[in-house]
């Protein structure tokens, strides 16, 4: 951890109104990006940010200082919004582990699905960005997650892997059958 | 569709940004709560010593323990 943080994180158990200011200010922009991305409903980011930070300066004194604290508190996040789907009903009770069936597809990343024929020409760009959104509200959250998580700029595999709770392996093997089935989805709903 | 195409498009979709004051509503909020805990450890804390008065003298512990609640919950609602 660097030093500029460990001195905010201490500053902020001091009870620095300032100091827990500018933690906000610096995981804002992810936090909020991770539970809109997580829910899909932009109207619910601002008070479940909030509901997230105050968690993070409930439990700051708890964090383990050899931790990333930026992970930590997306794993919050992360949280925070699986607790959102989970009371309304919109949670699928799934861990995020690999599966064999997920196994059988991992190690092929490289392998690219044939263009359709002249995609250009079909979709426009606003056609397109709906269909992947569409397409990716029929995905299962366990595949779901990890595949908006790894789109998110600034949000690295190991940072996914440990708001999800599983290894940086099982996270490329998730966001690689994510994308496979979401070319699926499109592909069939076309 | 490529899965190329796929990522592109995942990769568009827009980030979120915090209101303005967001972040100084957000650590007012902290520091409230953190306030709150203070004064419920406080009160805590004197339990333990409200009872033993309590038992130690058994005509007054009722009044007594009353008018010891009463100031716990002045300084919580403070």
């Amino acid at each position: 951890m660097v030093e500029d943080e460990r001195r905010l994180i201490e500053a902020c158990l001091t009870g620095d109104e300032d100091a827990c200011a500018r933690l906000v200010d610096a995981h804002a922009r992810m936090v909020g990006t991770v539970i809109w991305r997580a829910t899909g409903d932009h109207r619910l980011v601002e008070d479940l940010a909030q509901d997230t930070f105050l968690r993070v300066f409930h439990a700051l004194n708890s964090f383990d200082r050899r931790a990333k604290l930026s992970t930590w508190i997306y794993t919050i996040a992360h949280r925070v919004a699986i607790d959102h789907l989970r009371k309304t009903g919109r949670w699928q009770q799934e861990e995020f582990a690999v599966s064999p069936d997920d196994e059988a597809v991992a190690g092929i990343e490289q392998l690219h699905a044939p263009p359709m024929a002249n995609p250009d020409a079909v979709f426009e760009r606003d056609e397109h960005i709906r269909l992947v959104r569409e397409a990716l509200a029929r995905l299962p959250d366990k595949y779901r997650l990890p595949l908006l998580y790894a789109a998110i700029d600034g949000l690295d595999y190991p940072a996914i892997a440990g708001m999800l709770g599983v290894t940086v392996g099982a996270v490329k093997t998730l966001v690689f059958r994510a994308k496979r089935m979401l070319k699926d989805e499109i592909t069939d709903a076309y | 569709m490529r899965i190329e195409d796929l990522e592109d498009a995942l990769r568009r979709e827009p980030a979120w940004d915090p209101p303005r004051g967001f972040a100084r509503r957000i650590a007012e909020l902290a520091q409230q709560q953190v306030d709150t805990r203070v004064r419920l450890l406080g009160v805590l804390a004197l339990v333990p010593q409200a009872v033993r008065n309590g038992v130690r003298n058994s005509a007054a512990s009722l009044d007594g323990l009353r008018w010891t609640l009463r100031q716990y919950w002045l300084l919580i609602a403070q």
